[in-house]
């Protein structure tokens, strides 16, 4: 079995590759942020109480971003290599056998990135510190308190959340008909694993809880209750992404006409139909964009509601925000570059149709643009009804809508995407049609 | 009348597996013709360069050396763009497997060429397409939800709907079908050699290379023997004859 998993890694590099990516980034990222909270424990007073709610807030807000972003990365991962799983079988390995390999490579891929991130993230602690320190006033310097444990407990959340991510997908890889996996290698994309349900009725539980009566609190509880409110609403639309994001992608790409070009069609077909890679994208760079836009958002509604300009330190942005937006941008990125491996047949198989390579080229950026843009509608959407409540609440008549934090995520989010889509439909292009034709 | 196909002298290498390693040649002096109208067969062992040949013919594979023309038109010295045009309305594939872009419908699929050639998509010439390969009642299907024959099938018809009919290049077109299946397969692709067109195909099978007009056989790269009207057995013993010799 250990060949089996070790051979299987050796050759899916690309799709496994990405996974590691991403644990890394992650491992990294709850490293620091684990950091603050567990060195908050050696102080007291004020200095305990900030360096323990930064950790938090740092957590709470990344935990968004992790868990769309490692979900999507995990599911995708083990829907691309369907067919292989399908092979194995053939071959004579015991379905159950292949459930088991493929938990054991994620939680080895998960275990592995998540130590890699911590070890290169360790040498950044002490400076890390000393950044954050910029951001508050008035406290005594601390120093980084992070031992064993610490290390091993973020390395085991991370390949916990790895494990759990891919646990349906496993699953199902293990029930699928073998022919149905030969036959039709992409998977159909099916509903929410019961998972995603708890996350999105507990998401959704924590959106009411911190809206509920907002309008008759104290300005100060409004503020602490007010600012959670945007990346719960963004959380609870996360979970349900299988539904939901889906839907918004065939309705507005729906709107544009299949004549406006060849390229624009085969890449309209192509987001719909591969589904799991779409949800994948779409998922981190909706949350990057609603995080940075709703924490924008709550500083003007509540800066409005004071009647002053709310300032926000650039430390404090960045403490807070930098972790998700990473995590984010490194699933949206990863994710695709993970799917790039099916563009040299989707390229080939065009050209043989008669398609040029500028066609093959513009369907990666039309792709790419499909998604950014589907990430931006349900970004903008949860910030848009986010503001429109917040107003309500503290009593201002126009809901402070941070537009330049949607433009800028948004644009950089779109950039990234066509960067990791274009790439690689380059790349495919240099393969020879003969030799990726032949090969079955 | 103007062959479909024709080369010339026509010589394929494949480099070497190292930097020092030689060059394999892979094609040597192949000078053959494809009439409209025509449906020819090309067999020999495995890796005697028969599907090379295909995809040099198509254009999909550059040569070394010599001349391919297609419809009257040089493809070797042939710009990408012209080449990608002329693959559009000239040229139909049927492989193995995988022929259909799978996230398009098999309708779709059919029409994808005058899609990308931006003409008019004539929807009654797509389904009458569709049903001559007797599959009408599946172009609203996904090729995941095919069987291997009616994959097949799907890329014929994208053949016939194209507006200017020209050649067909079949790469083992039986190869992964049953009996009824691939015989269903031949008969619309012998079918599709027409006034206009020509069929050549590539295959390991017998009876399908037995219904061409012409067999041609192969052998490490060169083309061995030539014969009109075979039989199955005919064919087998062609083959068996250039191994010997060999």
């Amino acid at each position: 079995m250990i060949r089996l998993i070790l051979a299987d890694l050796a050759r899916s590099a690309r799709v496994w590759t990405g996974l590691f990516v991403l644990s890394a980034v992650t491992g990294a990222v709850g490293l620091l942020g684990v950091s603050l909270l567990v060195s908050s424990g050696h102080y007291s007073g004020d200095t305990r109480q900030l360096s323990a709610s930064s950790g938090q807030m740092v957590l709470t807000f990344t935990s968004i971003s992790v868990f769309v972003g490692l979900a999507g990365a995990a599911n995708l991962t083990v829907a691309i290599q369907r067919r292989s799983f399908a092979l194995w079988q053939i071959v004579g390995v015991r379905p159950s056998l292949v459930g088991l390999v493929v938990l054991a490579q994620l939680a080895i891929i998960g275990a592995a990135g998540a130590a890699t991130g911590c070890l290169a993230a360790a040498p950044g602690l002490d400076p890390f510190f000393t950044w954050v320190q910029g951001a508050w006033t008035g406290s005594e310097r601390i120093e980084p308190h992070v031992g064993t444990a610490t290390w091993l407990g973020t390395i085991a959340v991370v390949a916990g959340a790895v494990f759990l991510s891919g646990l349906r997908g496993a699953v199902r890889a293990s029930r699928v008909a073998p022919i149905d996996a030969l036959r039709e290698p992409e998977p159909p994309q099916r509903g929410m694993g019961s998972i995603r349900w708890v996350v999105a009725v507990g998401a959704l539980a924590g959106t009411v809880a911190l809206g509920w009566r907002l309008g008759d609190a104290s300005f100060e509880e409004q503020v602490n209750r007010g600012m959670f409110l945007i990346p719960a609403l963004t959380g609870f639309l996360a979970a349900l992404g299988p539904i939901l994001f889906p839907l918004v992608l065939r309705a507005w790409t729906a709107l544009v006409p299949a004549r406006l070009a060849s390229s624009w069609f085969l890449a309209r077909h192509d987001a719909r139909y591969r589904l799991s890679r779409s949800t994948a994208v779409i998922g981190p760079l909706m949350v990057g964009i609603a995080l940075a836009a709703g924490f924008y958002t709550g500083a003007a509604t509540f800066g409005a509601a004071a009647g002053a300009a709310w300032t926000t330190d650039p430390e404090v942005v960045v403490l807070l925000l930098g972790g998700p937006l990473v995590v984010s941008a490194a699933s949206a990125a990863v994710t695709v570059f993970m799917a790039s491996g099916a563009r040299d047949r989707a390229a080939a198989l065009v050209q043989a149709a008669g398609g040029q390579r500028r066609t093959v080229i513009l369907a990666a950026v039309w792709e790419a643009l499909i998604h950014a843009i589907t990430a931006t509608t349900l970004g903008t959407a949860v910030t848009v009804t986010g503001a429109i409540y917040l107003a309500r609440a503290v009593r201002i008549e126009t809901p402070q809508i941070a537009w330049p934090a949607i433009g800028v995520v948004a644009v950089g989010g779109a950039a990234l995407l066509l960067i990791a889509t274009v790439i690689p439909a380059l790349s495919a292009l240099r393969t020879p049609l003969s030799r990726v034709l032949a090969e079955s | 009348m103007t062959s479909i196909i024709a080369t010339t002298d026509l010589c394929k290498t494949f480099p070497g597996a190292g930097r020092r390693a030689p060059s394999v040649p892979v094609l040597s002096g192949i000078t053959l013709s494809v009439e409209p109208g025509e449906m020819v067969a090309v067999v020999g062992p495995s890796g005697s360069g028969k599907s090379t040949l295909l995809y040099c013919l198509a254009g999909l594979e550059p040569v070394n050396s010599g001349s391919v023309r297609v419809a009257g038109q040089e493809i070797t010295t042939m710009s990408r763009r012209r080449l990608s045009a002329l693959r559009r309305e000239r040229m139909g594939f049927v492989f193995q497997q995988y022929n259909l872009v799978p996230s398009l419908s098999a309708r779709e699929n059919v029409a994808l060429p005058l899609r990308l050639a931006r003409r008019r998509i004539d929807h009654g010439a797509v389904d009458a397409a569709l049903d001559a390969v007797g599959l009408a009642h599946r172009g609203g299907h996904l090729p995941g939800r095919l069987s291997g024959g009616q994959q097949q099938r799907i890329a014929i018809a994208r053949v016939l709907a194209a507006t200017r009919p020209g050649i067909v290049f079949a790469d083992e077109p039986t190869g992964a079908l049953d009996t009824s299946a691939g015989a269903a397969v031949l008969r619309l692709l012998r079918s599709a050699a027409s006034r206009e067109r020509g069929v050549v195909v590539v295959t390991h099978d017998l009876e399908a290379a037995a219904m061409a007009d012409r067999v041609l056989v192969l052998r490490d790269g060169v083309i061995q023997r030539e014969l009109v009207g075979a039989t199955p057995a005919d064919v087998l013993c062609a083959i068996q004859t250039a191994a010997v010799s060999a």
